[in-house]
């Protein structure tokens, strides 16, 4: 070994020695150490002592080497005892987080718990409120269905009704102008069907609506019967469009030469609307001779057996000829 | 007087290393290359130590000085004692370190928790009762 390297081990080995009667430790360090690490404590007082006793002999240089060995094994007890420390502190740590965890888990648990209990609470009462819109919302559709067909039905009522006044009108203005009797108090009339009408729209009733209808055709059937008197001879125009209302009437028509013939049906005296509106007498074969007089008047001329088959002939409405 | 002991001692550790070595430097010499691998830069004075402590001791083992072998041996051996318990120290004062951390972060967390439930209850107490239909009154 070269000099260097033995100067470098001498000044390693032998560093931090003491001088002579120096006390190499605190003994109330010493006291506090040797719980946790009594070996190595024991091993420092034994290095101290080898080292007292190397100085007794006087040789420093061992002296100093023990007293680093000293030194050494109580600086080792001061980190197992620091160790002991660490470890107990770990220990208490892992205990105290594992309680936490747990804790925290439990809490977790608790906080779901709530919060689905108020989402169940919420998701009731939203499904309740919902019910209960969707109830006034239908209760509110039913109302204004109801609303609806009432004044649809009256209003359908209402348009013929205005529909036939506007028609009787302008047939009894015909008349006039034909030279014809004008209708009595017509004016009054269709200002009185006007008034039910908006009555009615304003708040619809089924037995004014229906009063307001028939007032306007009994108008309409006078103002007909006007225009057929009026008319004294029936233009092969009108004939003609008797006869399509006659057929739509339900009432089998026909124009012939002898006239127009409408055959005798039960269904005649309810549409006697269509008659009036032709001029000149009404010839009525069988047993509907009496009851269209009644309705009719002198207009209607019988002839035959009561018990022929019904016919109705009105001379007037003759088929143009080719 | 450390510092320069270790100087000297970085000097001699480039000169050739001892021709024999005996079963208990080369344990020694595993401990030491072990707790180097740790790269603790607060336990390098004390593996130096006990490297140039265990050259001393084949040193003065090969020249015969048998106790003064044995002095170097159980200086290295001291010194490497310390290294391990202030690596093992570090490891441990990390590991509480992390469970300080998460003892806090469990802390908030449970704090957040809490509040988050006392708001829940809070809010459950404010619900309007729902009335059961048995208490209901007929219209």
């Amino acid at each position: 070994m070269n000099f260097c390297l033995r100067i470098a081990l001498a000044f390693t080995l032998a560093c931090g020695g003491s001088p002579a009667g120096a006390r190499l430790f605190d003994d109330d360090a010493i006291d506090e150490l040797r719980p946790a690490a009594p070996v190595l404590v024991e091993e420092a007082e034994g290095a101290a002592s080898s080292a007292r006793d190397a100085r007794a002999r006087g040789n420093d240089a061992v002296a100093r080497e023990w007293e680093t060995l000293a030194r050494l094994k109580l600086e080792a007890a001061e980190a197992k005892a620091a160790r002991a420390e660490l470890e107990a502190r770990l220990a208490t740590l892992r205990d105290e987080v594992s309680a936490r965890s747990q804790r925290l888990a439990e809490r977790i648990a608790a906080r779901e718990a709530l919060v689905a209990e108020r989402r169940d609470t919420l998701v009731r009462r939203a499904a309740l409120e919902e019910a209960a819109r969707a109830f006034e919302t239908a209760e509110g559709d039913e109302r204004r269905r109801n609303r609806r067909r009432a004044t649809a039905l009256g209003g359908a009522r209402l348009s013929a009704a205005l529909a036939l006044a506007d028609r009787a009108e302008l047939i009894a203005a015909a008349a006039v102008a034909l030279g014809g009797a004008p209708l009595p108090s017509l004016s009054a009339r269709l200002a009185q069907l006007r008034q039910q009408e908006g009555a009615v729209r304003s708040e619809p009733r089924g037995a004014s609506e229906a009063e307001a209808l028939a007032n306007a055709q009994a108008l309409h059937v006078e103002a007909l019967q006007r225009l057929a008197d009026a008319r004294g001879e029936a233009s092969p125009a009108s004939c003609r469009t008797f006869i399509a209302m006659a057929r739509e009437r339900g009432l089998e028509a026909h124009l012939r030469d002898e006239g127009a013939v409408l055959v005798g049906s039960d269904r005649l005296p309810a549409r006697i609307a269509v008659l009036r509106s032709m001029p000149g007498p009404i010839v009525v074969q069988g047993s509907l001779a009496s009851r269209l007089r009644r309705r009719l008047g002198e207009r209607v001329q019988r002839v035959g057996a009561a018990d022929a088959s019904p016919l109705v002939l009105l001379p007037r409405c003759t088929a143009p000829r080719p | 007087m450390v510092v320069v002991g270790l100087a000297l001692g970085a000097f001699a550790a480039g000169q050739p290393a001892p021709s024999r070595t005996g079963e208990r430097a080369l344990v020694l010499q595993r401990r030491i290359a072990s707790l180097r691998a740790e790269q603790n830069a607060q336990v390098d004075g004390r593996l130096r130590q006990a490297e140039l402590a265990l050259q001393a001791a084949s040193t003065r083992q090969e020249s015969g000085e048998r106790e003064a072998g044995e002095r170097a041996y159980r200086i290295a051996e001291a010194s490497l004692d310390i290294a391990a318990s202030r690596i093992e120290n570090a490891r441990l004062r990390a590991a509480i370190v992390a469970l300080e951390r998460d003892r806090i972060q469990l802390e908030e967390q449970q704090s957040v928790v809490d509040s988050a439930i006392a708001a829940a209850e809070r809010a459950l107490q404010h619900e309007p009762r729902e009335v059961p239909r048995s208490e209901r009154s007929a219209p």
